[in-house]
């Protein structure tokens, strides 16, 4: 083997250890966000009606408390930088029961911050999403992923 | 060199999947077992506001939203049952976010643009909202 092969056989193999070095970099980063959205997910899931409580005892020092059918569940946003937490929804007290979670899309444009809330559940039958009719949101604590 | 553009969606793509399995998984659980409402659910049957939601009306009001980094104004649909929504006259949004890394934002549809009351009116929700900041703190 001459200087100019081993050469090149040395540049590749640094070139395919930083390649490698990248993955394994990237793969920790996408785990991580795995294990904090199920994470968090999954302890909204359990402490729902603590949460529910908290929030309502908090809004209502301020007489701001929503009554009647509230429900806490987790929420995903996207479009903002990617949030994950939880969410109190309001409405329809047949519909908050089947709500499992909400989506939020947000956009922003200069200073204008578009936000579309959409309460979702699975169907038993075919087990697609469909949105939540007549359930909104009323309060959120969220963490970026 | 796409791969590499496309790899900061992986995670989201991962997490999305995450999510709804999630739910679906909870989905599945409710559905095994035969019991009733979930507790963590307040109905309005056992509280003495009880709404008729069998038509449910929406309405475009104004949002004021008061935040640490400043005053914003824009517009928020709101929808429940029409005897409360026509009742709202704003929707005030408290906003709260620690350093990108938390936020907690509260809605409340008010019947009185009082400043310092807020008069909340009960069994309307947010559906979606849109906002300006126009003062900057």
């Amino acid at each position: 083997m001459n200087a100019r092969t081993r050469r090149i056989a040395v540049v590749l193999i640094a070139g395919l250890l930083c390649l490698s070095l990248a993955g394994a970099a990237s793969y920790a980063l996408s785990l991580g966000n795995i294990l904090k959205v199920g994470g968090i997910a999954f302890l909204v899931s359990q402490y729902g009606g603590q949460i529910d409580k908290f929030i309502s005892s908090s809004l209502g020092e301020r007489n701001a408390a929503a009554r009647g059918a509230t429900k806490v569940v987790p929420i995903l946003s996207l479009g903002g930088g990617g949030y994950i937490g939880a969410a109190q929804v309001v409405g329809n007290p047949e519909n908050i029961r089947k709500t499992k979670a909400v989506f939020q899309i947000e956009g922003r444009i200069g200073s204008f911050t578009p936000r579309i809330f959409i309460p979702a559940y699975v169907t038993k039958a075919t087990m697609t999403p469909e949105r939540a009719k007549g359930v909104g949101v009323s309060a959120v604590i969220e963490f970026r992923i | 060199m796409k791969l590499y553009h496309r790899m900061p969606l992986l995670p989201l793509a991962l997490a999305m999947v995450l999510f709804g399995a999630l739910a679906v998984a909870a989905l599945s659980a409710e559905s095994s077992a035969p019991a009733p409402a979930p507790a963590a659910v307040q109905t309005a049957s056992a509280h003495p506001d009880a709404y008729d939601w069998t038509g449910t009306a929406q309405k475009w009001v104004p949002i004021i939203s008061v935040e640490q980094g400043g005053l914003s104004v824009g517009a928020a649909q709101i929808a429940g049952p029409t005897a409360q929504v026509e009742k709202v006259k704003a929707v005030a949004q408290l906003r709260l976010e620690f350093k990108s890394i938390a936020r907690i934002y509260a809605y409340i549809p008010v019947a009185t643009l009082s400043v310092t009351k807020l008069d909340r009116v009960q069994g309307v929700s947010v559906w979606a909202t849109g906002d300006l900041r126009i003062i900057k703190f």
